[in-house]
């Protein structure tokens, strides 16, 4: 992917901050017709984002990190005024997203929403790469010569300019999800919204899309909010990282912060057997916080969350010993993006 | 707005243009349609042919699905787009581009609108072949009744995507619209022939105006003679155009409230 493009560089453009201010979103259970008539045409909701709220500064790239349904992409969707907040206000440099109106149409002028996924095409797959990007690129208000020459900058900037005049049907999935971010920066957007950027694309390609994201915010001034699965995606790209599980934003920290909030001490623990009482008595150590069993292909392993009583370790080892197992091998777990993401994730919010 | 109307007619174009299949076949569909007409014509050829305004059965009944062609793909040209944006998964992608949905709605019918008046000239040169007399057109009236015609029926194909928007599949107007034309609008047969009560409801059709415009075009009768029906065509034009706006709005915020925007 050629990033340097020395004729098209320009000044960063003046940022754009994002606002998201008590943020609750509900979703019909189903769209079923005898739910419909059950409930008088008022089927149950349930409710996919509680109450969230965040700021994202001008320039920033902003992570949104969690499990599958918890939340994420209907942030992004709603940040792209595809989809209406029931309660709490969304403000894009300023302007508040509404259901209609010029206010919207001019949010959406300065959003560009990265449409992903495998499971659902954005693009018309009869039609070339470029006729589909011309089409998207003319919806946007360019045409004529200027429209041309963008197609041509964005498709350079993820490697696609020599295979613009292929049907989009013959594209592999790394080659439409860069399509897709081709499309998104086709009118130089200062928001980018970017859903799983890298899903489906391989090792060399999704490397080049990280390398082009971070440029897009560091020389451009880009505001990006970035949804993604990969933990070393979000550790690697963003400034900060909003934590969500199950329709809230369990905490919001810069990468290296959250690693340094894990606290606590992580040891694993091989054994060579298990017993049937020595979980139980694990867990009733005093000052274990968490623990995961492992099968291991001789034995077992336990890795153990524990406080920083001075005691912990060692009574955590006399239980685990009491009957007879031998442990062969103890060693202290430095906290990495998964440690520190699996227990924040996976803890339910209250 | 015409640059991006434009491209939504460009691009409707060249995907109809990649079903290389589908595209022969609807002129090979004219023609056959045609030649039927032809040898049903002949069959009632001795009986009288009373309230066609001086035209045989065949031209008729080849103008009357002619312009029932234009009237037809006006009404379903925009749900028919729309519900293919859904099923492509674009019309998100579409949607998130500063594109008013006024533009959407005209833009996606410009097409259908175009390839109508593609399939009338078929006819018409395919009816010529077997006694459509053309010489008497009256082209002010014609093209005034092309234009109302499709000013009328656009309201109502919009309000056909605001069903889709919301209820993905069945578009009640354009079912109700397309099947009560056959017995109501006087395609087959003259209105007059109707009971009193059917004409009423004849009356309340667009396509009944439309094809009594265009008959009329056919004989050389002038706009002025043809006030009632291009009046009845103008005003309903007028009222239900924002109407019918203000429902395809409605419908788009109900599915982005709902989050079906991308559902189908």
């Amino acid at each position: 992917m050629n990033l340097a493009q020395p004729s098209e560089v320009r000044a960063p453009a003046t940022s754009a901050s994002i606002a998201v201010e008590g943020v609750t979103k509900t979703f019909p259970i189903n769209h079923d017709f005898l739910t419909w008539l059950r409930y008088r045409g008022q089927p149950p909701r349930f409710r996919a984002i509680d109450d969230v709220s965040f700021n994202v500064a001008g320039g920033e790239l902003f992570g949104l990190l969690g499990e599958n349904g918890a939340g994420k992409s209907t942030i992004l969707q709603m940040l792209s005024g595809l989809t209406t907040p029931d309660a709490g206000t969304i403000r894009v440099d300023g302007i508040i997203g509404s259901r209609s109106g010029s206010a919207a149409r001019e949010l959406r002028q300065r959003t560009a929403r990265r449409e992903v996924t495998e499971r659902r095409r954005s693009f018309y797959y009869r039609l070339s790469a470029r006729e589909n990007l011309r089409f998207f690129g003319s919806l946007y208000g360019l045409h004529g010569s200027a429209l041309d020459a963008r197609v041509d900058i964005v498709a350079r900037h993820v490697d696609l300019r020599e295979k613009l005049d292929r049907n989009f049907e013959t594209y592999s999935s790394g080659m439409r999800q860069r399509l897709a971010i081709a499309r998104a920066l086709l009118t130089d957007p200062p928001v980018l919204l970017l859903d799983e950027p890298t899903r489906a694309v391989d090792p060399v390609h999704a490397r080049d899309i990280r390398a082009l994201i971070r440029s897009l915010v560091v020389n451009e001034g880009k505001t990006a909010v970035l949804c993604t699965n990969l933990l070393e995606e979000a550790w690697e790209l963003c400034d900060r990282i909003a934590v969500i599980a199950a329709g809230k934003i369990i905490t919001i920290a810069k990468p290296a912060d959250l690693l340094a909030r894990a606290g606590g001490r992580r040891y694993a623990v091989s054994l060579d057997r298990m017993d049937a009482g020595l979980i139980e008595r694990a867990r009733a150590v005093v000052g274990l916080n968490k623990l995961i069993v492992e099968e291991m292909p001789r034995g077992m392993r336990l890795v153990a969350d524990l406080d920083d009583g001075p005691r912990t370790l060692t009574d955590l080892l006399r239980a685990i010993s009491a009957n007879g197992v031998e442990v062969k091998h103890v060693a202290p777990e430095e906290p990495n993006p998964f440690n520190v993401y699996a227990s924040l994730a996976t803890v339910a919010p209250s | 707005m015409i640059a991006k109307v434009m491209a939504i007619f460009v691009r409707d174009a060249r995907l109809a243009a990649t079903y290389k299949l589908q595209f022969a076949l609807n002129w090979v569909s004219i023609a056959a349609g045609v030649i039927g007409l032809a040898f049903m014509a002949q069959l009632v050829s001795g009986i009288h042919q009373r309230n066609m305004g001086g035209l045989s059965y065949f031209e008729y009944a080849v103008i009357n699905i002619a312009f029932l062609t234009l009237e037809l793909g006006t009404l379903d040209g925009c749900e028919k787009v729309v519900r293919n944006d859904q099923v492509y998964g674009t019309l998100p992608a579409i949607l998130t581009t500063p594109t008013s949905l006024s533009v959407l709605a005209i833009g996606s019918t410009v097409w259908s609108f175009v390839f109508a008046l593609v399939q009338i000239a078929c006819y018409i040169g395919f009816g010529a072949l077997f006694g459509l007399n053309l010489t008497h057109i009256n082209p002010v009236t014609l093209a005034a009744f092309i234009v109302l015609s499709v000013a009328a029926t656009i309201p109502l194909g919009v309000f056909s995507t605001a069903m889709v928007i919301v209820f993905k599949q069945g578009a009640p107007v354009k079912f109700v619209l397309s099947n009560l034309a056959t017995i109501f609008a006087g395609v087959l047969f003259p209105v007059a022939l109707l009971p009193g009560w059917m004409q009423h409801v004849s009356w309340l059709l667009p396509m009944t105006h439309v094809l009594n415009g265009v008959r009329g075009a056919f004989t050389g009768v002038p706009i002025g003679h043809l006030g009632y029906d291009a009046m009845w065509l103008a005003a309903m034009s007028i009222v239900l155009f924002p109407l019918a706006l203000l429902t395809f709005r409605a419908a788009v915020a109900r599915a982005k409230f709902d989050g079906s925007l991308s559902h189908y």
